[in-house]
C-alpha cells in the first residue's frame, strides 16, 4: 500500500467506527433494529421537548405548598418561558396548554404569595 | 349530526374534576369550550380518551367519530350524539347509580359518600398527560357563619383538594391567601360566584345548606 494514501484510509476507518458508535447509542426499535432517528422529525423532536417541560413543571402543582420559594421561583419563570412556545403552536394546541399553563402559573405565584 | 348528549354522572364517577378541566382543558361554563371533531381525533378534549385504545384503566373507550364520518361508524357517532333520538345507552343512570348512596337533592346520589364508600374510584391521571404527584393530605376547616340562625361551616379542604386539585379554585375561585382573606357571602354564591361555581350546577345543590353547615347554632 502507498504510504502517501494511509492516513486517508485511517480516516475512513475511523469516520465510520464514528458513525457506527453513534446509531448503536442512539435508541433503536428492537423489532426491525433500525434507529428510530430515522423517523423523528426535528419539529416533532422540539413538540417533545417542550410537552416535556410542561409536564415537569406543572405537575408539581399538587406539591406546591411543600417547595421553598426559592423553588417555586424558579417554577414560575419555567413557566414564563413556555408561554411564548406554547403561543406559537396552532390553534387547538395554544388554547389546551395555553389554558393549562396559566392555570399552573397562577397557581405557584399564588403560593408563593402565601409564603411571603 | 345530532347534538351530543354528555353524561356528567357517568364522568364524574370514574374522573376526578381536575383531570378533564385541568388536564385535558375542558372550560367549567357549558359551551365555552367549543371543542370540534377535528380536535378530537388530534387527541385533544374528548379524543384523550375515546381513542380507542387502552387506557390506564380498563377496558379500553370507544373512539370518538371521524371528521367527515364514515358511513359505518355512524353508530358510534350516535353513542354520543343522540340528542332527540333514541340510542339504546351502554349505561342507564338509574340502573347505574341503584346500590349509591342517596341524596335527597341534585340528581338524588351523594356522590361524595359513594367515594368514601369505595363505590366509584376517581382516576387523576390519564396517559399523555403530567403524572400529578400526590397532595399531601389538606386539613378540615370551620368558617364562621355570617348568619346567626345557620350554624358554621366545616370544610373539608381535603374532599375538595381530593376530586379538584389545587389549580381548579386557587387562585381563579379564591384568590384569598390565607383562610378568611376571601370575602364572601350567599348572595354572590346563589350568583354562581365561589362555592357557587360548582355548588349550582354540579355538586350538591346549595338549597342542602346542612351539608356545609354542619356545626350547631350557639
Amino acid at each position: 500500500m502507498n504510504n502517501d494514501k494511509l492516513p486517508k484510509v485511517l480516516y475512513q476507518v475511523g469516520a465510520a467506527i464514528l458513525v457506527s458508535f453513534v446509531f448503536i447509542a442512539l435508541p433503536t426499535d428492537h423489532d426491525t433494529g433500525i434507529s428510530l432517528l430515522c423517523f423523528v422529525k426535528p419539529s416533532q423532536a422540539a413538540e417533545e421537548s417542550w410537552k416535556q417541560e410542561f409536564n415537569a413543571v406543572c405537575s408539581q402543582t399538587n406539591d406546591s405548598m411543600s417547595l421553598s420559594r426559592e423553588e417555586l421561583q424558579l417554577l414560575i419563570v419555567r413557566c414564563e418561558k413556555l408561554k411564548p412556545v406554547i403561543e406559537g403552536q396552532e390553534e387547538t394546541t395554544r388554547k389546551v396548554y395555553g389554558k393549562r399553563l396559566e392555570m399552573c402559573k397562577n397557581l405557584l405565584v399564588f403560593v408563593l404569595e402565601t409564603k411571603k | 349530526m345530532a347534538k351530543v348528549v354528555f353524561n356528567h354522572w357517568l364522568h364524574r364517577s370514574q374522573f376526578t374534576c381536575r383531570v378533564c378541566h385541568v388536564d385535558i382543558g375542558f372550560f367549567m361554563k357549558q359551551g365555552e369550550t367549543r371543542l370540534t371533531a377535528a380536535d378530537n381525533m388530534r387527541g385533544y378534549y374528548c379524543g384523550a380518551c375515546h381513542n380507542g385504545t387502552k387506557q390506564n384503566f380498563a377496558p379500553p373507550v370507544f373512539k370518538a367519530c371521524s371528521t367527515p364520518p364514515n358511513p359505518e361508524e355512524m353508530s358510534r357517532c350516535d353513542r354520543c350524539h343522540s340528542f332527540g333520538k333514541d340510542v339504546k345507552k351502554k349505561y342507564e343512570f338509574a340502573e347505574f347509580t341503584e346500590k349509591m348512596p342517596k341524596a335527597a337533592l341534585g340528581n338524588g346520589v351523594d356522590w361524595e359518600k359513594a367515594e368514601t364508600a369505595g363505590l366509584i374510584t376517581l382516576q387523576d391521571n390519564l396517559q399523555g398527560l403530567p403524572i400529578i404527584k400526590k397532595m399531601p393530605i389538606q386539613k378540615d376547616f370551620s368558617l364562621d357563619s355570617k348568619g346567626s340562625w345557620m350554624g358554621d361551616i366545616l370544610f373539608s379542604h381535603k374532599k375538595h383538594a381530593k376530586w379538584n386539585g389545587c389549580e381548579l379554585c386557587h387562585p381563579d375561585i379564591f384568590l384569598g391567601v390565607s383562610r378568611g382573606a376571601t370575602k364572601y357571602n350567599m348572595f354572590q354564591i346563589y350568583e354562581g360566584e365561589y362555592c357557587g361555581v360548582c355548588h349550582l350546577n354540579v355538586a350538591f345543590p346549595l338549597k342542602d345548606c346542612a351539608k356545609c353547615h354542619v356545626n350547631p347554632v350557639d
